[in-house]
């Protein structure tokens, strides 16, 4: 019963300590019910996209792959590269539905700000920025777990290799292509970043001039 | 004598072919000035704060604030005109996911102001409304009167030369209403023009103020 009531009396402190010092909140509420879910599948495709950009990097680096066929290195390229982008096109399309939710939910709140004198660049900021957020976070934490699962897939991998040496080549990750790693993980959250602010720019600047 | 602040030249304003709102009134509201604007419901009493307050445009006629003619200001500057008035609303609207503060400091937030600049005249103002111990609260934790109050800090924080208050003491009780009033009076006689759409005869009664009449699609001023 004494645990009960600590807990109790712990989260009754939280709650009068966040009513009496709240932390300064943003104007357009990013607790929406949304945000949670973009952030998940904005993570989870950052993640693939990882997942798929160091296996490339890792196969382009190996001696079998250069030894194949102009036409088979063309294909296999046209094939990755049309993967990544249909997944960028994927997160393109999840922020500007994204976008018009978030203009529908919090659309008491842009009618009062412009009400108070924000212009629409204000508002506009305000949105895209959430969503810059939004992709930021996804982005370093779908790239983060990639590089993580690569990391702990490695020691597995060389131990496969000792008893496959024929494939051994084409699936472990050489000392060369880790660096590529770690300019994935940067690169990755960058275009995500890019991606979420534009698409939700545009979709955000088209919404307000049209309804506000 | 007082400057004009607002000056509405044959007003004309329709919502469709067969409603028509207002027919070619003109009115003249000096700095300064306080008004009430009665009407029976539906008589547009919402609709005419919005065409003082540059939300609406008028059909024909035109609407100068300050001697600007805000038809002639394109939509995408409107926001600068918007600054200059204070809006006071019946539901109050107070964002729930701010604080009192930060509820009150909004007009500034949105002019891009610092904080540094603006937090001393934000507790000074919660003083003022007697909200000093709300500082930190959220709006669903204040009575009506209070979220009114906060309301009434809010639009009075960027010092308005106008502020519109349509049905602002139509969710709380008398005395509380008696307590608005007398910011509304404080303001005006630091020189602000107040314009309050209400029904209630008794916040009328005690406030020594001109009252536009909206009625038949036009208006009848009687003077203080």
């Amino acid at each position: 019963m004494n645990i009960i009531n600590k807990v109790i009396n712990k989260s009754e402190a939280k709650r009068v300590m966040k009513q009496l010092a709240p932390r300064p909140s943003s104007i357009i509420s990013s607790t929406n019910f949304h945000s949670k879910y973009l952030f998940i599948v904005i993570s989870l495709l950052s993640y693939l996209i990882t997942i798929l950009l160091t296996s490339f990097v890792i196969l382009i680096g190996q001696p079998e792959f250069s030894a194949l066929s102009i036409g088979m290195i063309q294909t296999s390229l046209i094939s990755w590269v049309t993967l990544i982008f249909i997944i960028f096109i994927i997160i393109s399309y999840i922020i500007i539905y994204g976008t018009h939710t978030s203009i529908i939910y919090n659309r008491n709140t842009i009618n009062l700000l412009i009400q108070l004198g924000a212009s629409n660049n204000f508002v506009i900021s305000k949105i895209v920025y959430s969503f810059t957020k939004i992709g930021l976070t996804a982005g370093l934490t779908g790239s983060f777990a990639g590089l993580i699962t690569i990391i702990f897939i490695n020691p597995f991998l060389l131990q496969i290799s000792g008893l496959f040496n024929n494939i051994s080549d084409l699936v472990v990750v050489s000392s060369n292509s880790v660096y590529a790693q770690y300019y994935i993980f940067i690169l990755i959250p960058l275009f995500i970043i890019a991606v979420c602010s534009i698409s939700s720019y545009v979709t955000v600047k088209r919404l307000v001039k049209k309804y506000y | 004598m007082a400057d004009t602040l607002l000056s509405l030249e044959n007003v004309y304003h329709r919502y469709s072919i067969s409603r028509d709102i207002f027919n070619d009134i003109s009115l003249n509201i000096k700095e300064g000035d306080f008004y009430f604007i009665t009407g029976s419901s539906g008589a547009g009493k919402t609709t005419f704060l919005k065409l003082l307050s540059s939300s609406l445009r008028p059909t024909s006629g035109s609407v100068l604030f300050s001697g600007v003619n805000l038809n002639t200001i394109p939509q995408n500057k409107i926001y600068l005109i918007k600054r200059k008035i204070g809006f006071v609303f019946q539901d109050f609207r107070l964002l729930p996911h701010l604080t009192t503060y930060e509820n009150v400091a909004l007009p500034l937030k949105v002019q891009n102001k610092k904080e540094k600049n603006y937090k001393k005249d934000v507790v000074e103002l919660l003083n003022w409304v007697n909200l000093e111990h709300c500082t930190h609260s959220y709006p669903n934790y204040l009575s009506g009167g209070e979220q009114q109050r906060a309301a009434i800090a809010r639009a009075v924080i960027s010092t308005p030369k106008l502020i519109l208050a349509d049905e602002p003491t139509g969710n709380v009780d008398y005395e509380n209403s008696k307590k608005i009033l007398s910011l509304f009076s404080e303001m005006n006689k630091l020189g602000t023009t107040i314009i309050i759409a209400t029904h209630d005869e008794s916040l009328i009664s005690q406030q020594r103020a001109s009252i536009i009449n909206i009625e038949n699609n036009g208006i009848r001023i009687q003077s203080k």
